[in-house]
């Protein structure tokens, strides 16, 4: 039997979210400078229906657009969704989580209260009703995708912070004059970082597979083309009947490895590490 | 120099917790004046509130607190001082040590950080001159090399670095008032003496320092006075030496027969649950001088011979 010998720089990659930041790099240069890349400007329109040829490596669309050209343009909206929705959610869920965990009594009860409403409501008909509800538009899409999604981020930053709260540093911060807004800023927000991080791209994962199932459902900005409108595109007309997997594919591909590489990212200190416990 | 003033004076310092209803008085009528530039001790066993008075005294207890009684920090009622004031006493004049200075520490700061925050809260020094004085600090607690030293993470340094970082900590804002809530506990006898060095140079610098502890030992070297409590009332206070070579009261004479070198005799018995206190002296059920009377009336505070005592026979 032959040892297949595994190079030493491919070893460490298994270990390190190395490979998945420059999938992230990759998809995140296609957002900011699509221009760069797409072979053809999203304006031009070619004969529809066209197979993959060697002008148009996925085909065109039913339009006459170039797939790949749409595909590339189509990053844009999907990481801003996820992202926007990201940090939203991350500001919420961090800031009830550190107030609630920080004071404790009434406002505790409070916004723990409404952290369990939050949670028991199911998330994906509420969106449906509010999207469609409402003139769908990318910021609204944003704003219910980041209302809906904050109350893990939430509770894991409260037991956090209450965890750290009585420990011996922050109460040496107390004793050397801090105020509770600096204690917040510098002991415990730096301290539960590692946390939050993982919460982060989490988030941006879901929201980006939400607005992705949104779209397809109809309910997404119509001037604004997603991997999941191009799924829904492919859907209503006629790619999925046609058989036309280079239309549809591509975009759920696409989708997959950037949820992947985004969750990778996200686990970058769960690696071989062990467990920090600060008492 | 000019005659010593009382920095810290309090007094009838009473604390009650609730929990679940039932209140527990864990320190009662507590009185004490601390002069400047002195050393003061307060021992007991564990549990008798020595730490809930360091605590009281930065007004550091838990919301289920009562407080009764009045500190005066620099004619200033600590009890009637608003949240910002009291911010800018705590750690610029009066600093506290807790033990085990590992835990003090944030473990994602290095030193230098660590020691410049509270500079730049406080203001203690101008801008440019803080690198200046956080390597003065650090030398004088005793870190040969200073740069070295700022660079650290807590993690990187033992028990004893960590203690004497906590020391430059405190004294680069140049309080009034240490207080030092059991720094020895837990520790042997080289690292009490890296503590006892570190502590020698708070008194070294003309600051008060109030002593918690119950390192009997470590009080006879450091203190001026000594003020000995039993279930959260003071039996004994006075000057250190005489307290420490001639006892008067009974749980003093105890407790310093229990040491090591005065042939180990423990106090039988233990202290009364705080929630449960006899109606005479709270000592009387282990005292070995006890009359009726110990029982029935509680002993009041009474100076003999220039120090405190709280017992029936004085």
């Amino acid at each position: 039997m032959t040892v297949i010998n595994i190079p030493s720089w491919l070893k460490k990659m298994r270990y390190t979210p190395t490979f998945c930041i420059i999938i992230l790099g990759i998809f995140v240069y296609a957002a900011i400078f699509p221009k760069t890349i797409s072979p053809y400007s999203p304006d031009i329109r070619f004969s529809p229906y066209g197979e993959p040829d060697e002008n148009h490596i996925l085909g065109t669309d039913d339009m006459g657009y170039d797939i790949l050209t749409l595909l590339i343009y189509a990053t844009r909206i999907s990481l801003i969704i996820g992202v926007f929705a990201g940090i939203l959610s991350l500001c919420i869920g961090t800031s009830i989580g550190i107030a609630s965990g920080f004071h404790q009594g009434w406002v505790d009860d409070l916004m723990m209260g409404v952290t369990d409403i939050i949670l028991i409501i199911p998330k994906i008909p509420v969106t449906i009703l509010i999207a469609a509800y409402l003139h769908p538009s990318i910021w609204i899409l944003i704003i219910v995708l980041g209302l809906f999604s904050w109350e893990t981020t939430a509770r894991v930053v409260r037991a956090k912070t209450m965890q750290i709260r009585n420990s011996g540093f922050v109460l040496s911060s107390r004793c050397l004059g801090f105020s509770s807004f600096s204690i917040i800023i510098h002991d415990i927000i730096p301290v539960i970082y590692p946390v939050l991080l993982p919460k982060f791209m989490l988030t941006i994962a879901s929201a980006m597979i939400s607005e992705a199932s949104l779209s397809f459902l109809g309910l997404s900005d119509p001037m604004m083309e997603s991997w999941g409108k191009m799924i829904a595109d492919a859907f209503d007309h006629g790619g999925f009947i046609r058989e036309m997997w280079w239309w549809f594919l591509p975009p759920a591909i696409c989708m997959c490895v950037t949820v992947l590489a985004i969750t990778r990212i996200g686990m970058i200190y769960e690696s071989n590490e062990p467990e920090m416990v600060f008492e | 120099m000019n005659s010593p003033y009382p920095i810290l004076d309090i007094s009838n310092l009473s604390i009650t917790f609730l929990s679940d209803g039932i209140k527990i008085p864990a320190v009662s009528s507590f009185s004490c004046r601390i002069m400047q530039g002195t050393c003061t001790a307060i021992i007991g066993e564990s549990g008798c509130g020595k730490s809930v008075v360091a605590h009281a005294i930065l007004r550091l207890l838990p919301k289920n607190s009562q407080v009764e009684g009045t500190i005066i920090f620099k004619n200033q009622n600590i009890y009637r001082l608003d949240e910002r004031l009291l911010q800018s006493i705590r750690g610029k004049e009066i600093g506290i040590m807790f033990q085990s200075p590992d835990r003090a520490l944030n473990p994602i700061y290095r030193l230098y950080k660590q020691m410049f925050q509270p500079l730049d809260t406080h203001k203690v020094v101008p801008v440019q001159e803080r690198e200046a004085h956080i390597h003065k600090a650090l030398i004088k607690a005793g870190f040969s090399n200073p740069e070295l030293a700022a660079r650290l993470y807590p993690c990187h340094c033992s028990g004893g670095m960590n203690q004497r970082a906590v020391t430059a900590i405190i004294l680069s804002l140049e309080p009034d008032l240490v207080i030092a809530d059991e720094p020895t506990k837990g520790l042997d006898r080289s690292k009490i003496l890296d503590i006892q060095a570190s502590l020698q140079e708070v008194l070294h610098e003309k600051r008060t320092l109030l002593l918690i502890t119950h390192d009997i030992r470590l009080a006879h070297t450091m203190a001026h006075h000594i003020v000995v409590m039993y279930a959260g009332e003071i039996v004994e206070a006075g000057p250190a030496n005489a307290i420490l070579s001639s006892p008067s009261h009974p749980y003093t004479r105890g407790l310093i027969q229990s040491l090591p070198e005065n042939g180990f005799n423990p106090i039988p018995g233990c202290a009364p649950p705080l929630t449960n206190l006899p109606e005479g002296c709270r000592f009387a059920d282990r005292c070995y001088q006890v009359t009726k009377l110990c029982h029935k009336r509680p002993a009041k505070l009474t100076q003999v011979n220039g120090r405190m005592i709280r017992c029936h026979r004085y």
